[in-house]
């Protein structure tokens, strides 16, 4: 995680060096706010990595020296066979989308079948 | 495998087709992906066959301006958006978790809402073929105003939302690529230790996240501007042309990396396999990588170099210095097979063809980056010859490698090697034959995107020989698909490490159990499927 951490942070202060040098030499606000969105979504997501590696045990992957036998009988995670609902969601967002174009009574049931869709998988991925 | 993965669901997995629809394991849902983008291939290749039939000789009319127009429009869509980037993602889908060492995907439901999204958005931008003003028709950059105000009728409102529907789909699995590799590695490894594919796609990942939030934006722009009455993009009502190009390009360059990176990543593990040496300089391939994500952040107006409105010598720096960190990567991979003792196996091959072809496609954009030469070969042939080496010769080259390596991985299966080879030549004969030329044209100051051109001296006779290549191309594709035809006809057993691979997916069946492995071997460098075969190379380091 500290490494992704770092990786992130310094591709955030590359951004914020590039978007400073691109509004000194253009003076053009859409492309520095672009650059400058860019440095700090990475800052972020940078930041959160590092907290997250401060706070929780480290991933098995960071220690070098660590064998599988030694996690063994540690939850890996929860993965599911299948589930219906991914399809089903997105044919409600193809149909909601298409209400756009051809009128509301098409993004209704859209909306409809989005809703119920989320509501699914929301119950489908609660713990047993 | 180390530790316990735990069924959310407690049914039976179900079978047939039923089960390839509810799926979310990462093998099926990785093979949905590449099975779909492959088939979205095949009909935009038919596209371009059409386009280059009309292009044969001057004056023919195979098809109009409209139909022309639409062609284009959608063969460049599907190519870039339905199969390039998104057979990457397909590839990473399969293979990443078992590089990784994981049972799956961090989020397998969204894993598999990604795909049906995908092929959702690809469906609804072929629809508005059937509308009755016809398919967008506003090139696969679509801009503004041409695609607000100049192209009205519902196949351009189709083609938005379907990109749309892309960008959600690809901003998805960005995210549970890069999940999956920061949280499911296994003991022992190290982000130094992941095989380049997969670092390749976690800066993948990364440039998804921060390029396609901007394309969703002005798509969505576009969208307003069409039906509820913005004018974002009419500088008639304050709007702006200029800010369409800026949010386009500022996706469009990075989806070029989005489009390569992985197939580096690809090439970056054949390489050495066939080689038969460990990767030549695998800290310096990962910078490389983050360079070349880093800088293409920041080259996208060297797309606007001719509207007059953008920082000319700013983005052609930076362009030019992308060059530098692809070189070491050129460096690194010719290091790899120096002195190896090569094995001209077929995904071999079409890594060298990758590696021919990018070059030139490479040079070619060291001199587009120049602003004088960009003048001089803007929107003429000149482009398309350039793109297509980097896109066709290099990333669907090392798509090819890619489908020879791993299918034994995937089927349990070869593919003929005699088929292979005679459709690696096809390929690249018909490839250099059909896109060569177009250098020479856009040259001479044949624009794009025209449904003919004036009978001047050469061209036809240069038209005529691109239109034999693509022919050609065509040939080589129908040898592949003839190959995996036989080839799961008849089948040879693969085995489960044919290649004798050097990373995890080769440590595990072929094709690999429900959750990927029985037991993961120890970790202790970035070959660990080779450390387990030869434990007295391991000890030795």
């Amino acid at each position: 995680m500290k490494t992704a951490a770092r990786v992130l942070l310094s591709a955030a202060a590359f951004s914020a060096v590039v978007a400073a040098v691109y509004w000194f030499v253009s003076y053009d606000p859409a492309g520095t706010t672009l650059l400058g969105a860019m440095a700090l979504g990475l800052l972020f997501a940078s930041a959160s990595l590092g907290v997250a590696a401060g706070r929780e045990a480290p991933v098995p992957g960071d220690d070098p020296d660590l064998r599988p036998e030694d996690i063994a009988g540690m939850p890996v995670g929860t993965f599911p066979h299948s589930s219906g609902w991914p399809i089903v969601l997105a044919g409600g967002l193809v149909i909601g989308g298409a209400g756009i174009i051809y009128g509301p009574w098409l993004t209704l049931p859209g909306l409809v079948i989005v809703v119920a869709s989320l509501v699914g998988l929301m119950q489908e991925s609660r713990p047993a | 495998m180390t530790g316990v993965a735990v069924s959310a669901a407690p049914a039976p997995p179900r079978a047939g087709l039923l089960a390839w629809v509810t799926t979310t394991n990462h093998k099926r849902i990785g093979t949905l992906y590449m099975v779909t983008t492959f088939g979205f291939f095949l009909i935009a290749g038919v596209l371009s066959l059409v386009m280059r039939a009309q292009l044969t000789q001057p004056g023919l009319h195979l098809v109009g301006r409209q139909t022309f127009s639409e062609l284009f429009t959608l063969h460049g869509t599907a190519m870039i958006l339905l199969f390039v980037a998104p057979f990457g993602l397909g590839l990473a889908n399969y293979v990443l978790p078992l590089q990784v060492g994981a049972p799956d995907m961090a989020f397998p439901r969204l894993n598999a809402l990604s795909y049906w999204l995908l092929l959702g958005g690809g469906l609804v931008i072929f629809s508005g073929l059937a509308s009755s003003t016809g398919a967008a028709a506003a090139g696969w950059t679509a801009y503004a105003p041409l695609s607000t105000i100049g192209t009205p009728g519902p196949g351009m409102d189709l083609w938005a939302i379907g990109v749309l529907m892309i960008s959600a789909s690809s901003i998805m699995t960005a995210i549970n690529l890069l999940v999956t590799t920061l949280v499911f590695r296994p003991p022992g490894m190290t982000m130094w230790r992941l095989p380049v594919f997969a670092w390749d796609m976690v800066v993948t990942s990364l440039l998804i996240l921060m390029a396609f939030p901007p394309l969703a934006a002005v798509l969505a722009l576009v969208v307003v501007d069409r039906h509820l009455g913005g004018h974002a993009f009419d500088p008639a009502h304050g709007g702006s042309a200029v800010l369409y190009q800026h949010l386009f390009w500022f996706f469009g360059h990075p989806e070029v990396y989005v489009m390569i990176l992985p197939y580096f990543g690809v090439v970056t593990e054949i390489i050495p396999v066939f080689s038969r040496k460990p990767v030549f300089g695998y800290v310096g391939l990962v910078l490389a990588t983050l360079a070349i994500a880093g800088l293409s952040m920041g080259v996208w107006a060297h797309h606007m170099f001719t509207t007059g409105a953008v920082v000319n010598p700013f983005f052609s720096a930076m362009s030019l210095l992308i060059a530098v960190p692809t070189g070491i990567k050129f460096f690194n991979w010719i290091g790899t097979m120096w002195r190896g003792a090569i094995w001209v196996a077929t995904p071999m091959l079409f890594c060298i063809g990758f590696m021919l072809n990018f070059l030139l496609g490479g040079i070619t954009g060291v001199m587009v980056a120049s602003p004088p030469i960009d003048y001089h070969v803007e929107d003429t042939y000149f482009i398309v010859a350039h793109l297509h080496y980097v896109l066709m010769g290099g990333s669907v080259f090392a798509i090819f490698a890619a489908v020879y390596f791993w299918f034994p991985k995937v089927t349990g299966f070869m593919l003929r090697e005699g088929w292979g080879k005679l459709h690696f030549g096809l390929m690249f004969a018909g490839f250099n034959l059909t896109f060569f030329p177009m250098h020479i044209l856009g040259l001479w100051g044949m624009p794009r995107r025209v449904v003919t051109y004036p009978p001047l001296p050469g061209w036809a006779a240069l038209n005529l020989l691109s239109t034999a290549g693509s022919a050609l191309l065509a040939l080589s594709v129908a040898v592949f698909l003839w190959n995996v035809w036989v080839s799961l006809r008849r089948p040879i057993p693969a085995g489960d490490d044919p290649w004798g691979g050097f990373s995890l997916e080769w440590a595990t069946t072929s094709p690999p159990p429900e959750h990927n492995f029985f037991t993961i071997p120890p970790v202790r460098s970035e070959r660990p499927a080779f450390d387990l075969r030869h434990p007295e190379a391991a000890r030795a380091r």
